[in-house]
């Protein structure tokens, strides 16, 4: 996404020089403006990334090779704006680049080989669960992940309540019942014997 | 020459160069109109290498007092990429491309499972992630490794 963060690639929508990406982690939003050189190469883009806790403000310069006759930066550096000030936070350099025509096959994409050079353990996350490929090929489970709350089980506050405070709860009403019906029984009683000595 | 057809023509020539201007001024140089394509509509990769400077400070990289470019430690990848597919590793050096031995991160997707390696530390195992994009963990890692992709 050369420099912007926590989008999905392909998520740009221009507007003229301005962007803002459609799809990304699900507590942002960023949008920005590019701005480009007096020899209509990309220079930069301003990017200001939206979360819950307020807004941050980027920019992304670009540089190219001399030589680099493609239009794509061969350095890409992110920088922070804060306070008036330029935190330089990240820095890349493309060494280089061959697009493809045509589609890859799947092959090209899977590490199997990889994986088998560096002989690394498969632990297979699926499910819900983890597992370890043993040499057999068998699955062994390792661990079972926590089950998130479903969001409506998360605002039902009483759906989460253990039984125990439902207990309590009777159990404290119940014993306040008893008290008042037994104040009551002792006044009435009282009210009795007063009559009876009159 | 009619100097009173003088006018018209002048405003005529002066219109076709405004017109012509502004068109051209709205118009992206070809550089510009193929970053904004890459951005929007991806090009198929066959390969990429690219380094990351390393921050100075390696405990706290979130440290600003420091310029990053006062580090000269830097690590480096080789990327394929086509539309939601990507593999992404750690090279030794940038022309380590042909040895497989990876020594630090690998993210891969192939549209069905994804893979992950966290590097050394992760004791010499890889995560394979469940079919399916909605699979939160595989769809995290994914997300994740933006600054890879």
């Amino acid at each position: 996404m050369l420099g912007i963060m926590r989008s999905m690639p392909g998520s740009l929508e221009w507007n003229g020089n301005k962007f803002r990406v459609t799809r990304s982690d699900p507590d942002l939003s960023a949008s920005g403006n590019l701005e480009f050189d007096e020899k209509g190469f990309v220079d930069s883009l301003r990017v200001t990334y939206r979360l819950g806790s307020g807004e941050v403000h980027w920019k992304i310069r670009y540089a190219y090779d001399d030589d680099n006759t493609a239009p794509m930066p061969s350095r890409i550096r992110c920088f922070l704006l804060q306070n008036n000030a330029e935190f330089e936070i990240a820095d890349f350099n493309v060494h280089q680049l061959r697009l493809s025509s045509h589609a890859m096959g799947q092959d090209a994409l899977r590490p199997d080989n990889i994986i088998a050079v560096n002989q690394w353990q498969m632990l297979l996350h699926t499910n819900g669960a983890v597992y370890l490929t043993t040499k057999e090929g068998t699955l062994q489970k390792l661990e079972v992940s926590q089950r998130a709350l479903p969001p409506d089980e998360g605002r039902n506050h009483r759906a989460k309540m253990p039984s125990g405070i439902y207990a309590a709860w009777a159990g404290t009403n119940l014993s306040i019942f008893i008290l008042a019906w037994r104040v009551r029984a002792n006044k009435s009683l009282n009210q009795q014997t007063k009559d009876e000595n009159l | 020459m009619n100097p009173g057809r003088l006018n018209p023509l002048a405003a005529f020539v002066l219109g076709i160069v405004f017109c012509t201007s502004s068109v051209l001024a709205a118009m992206d140089s070809p550089a510009v109109a193929e970053f904004k394509k890459f951005l929007s509509n991806p090009p198929m990769v066959e390969s990429i290498v690219f380094s990351q400077r390393q921050h100075p400070d390696p405990q706290k990289p979130s440290r600003l007092d420091l310029p990053l470019s006062s580090s000269q430690v830097f690590r480096y990848y080789e990327g394929r990429f086509q539309q939601d597919t990507f593999l992404l590793r750690e090279l030794r050096d940038k022309d380590a491309i042909s040895d497989l031995k990876t020594t630090g991160l690998l993210a891969a997707d192939d549209g069905v499972a994804g893979w992950f390696y966290y590097g050394p530390n992760s004791g010499n195992k890889i995560i394979e992630f469940g079919t399916g994009i909605t699979n939160k963990a595989r769809r995290s890692a994914y997300v994740t490794s933006y600054n890879l992709r």
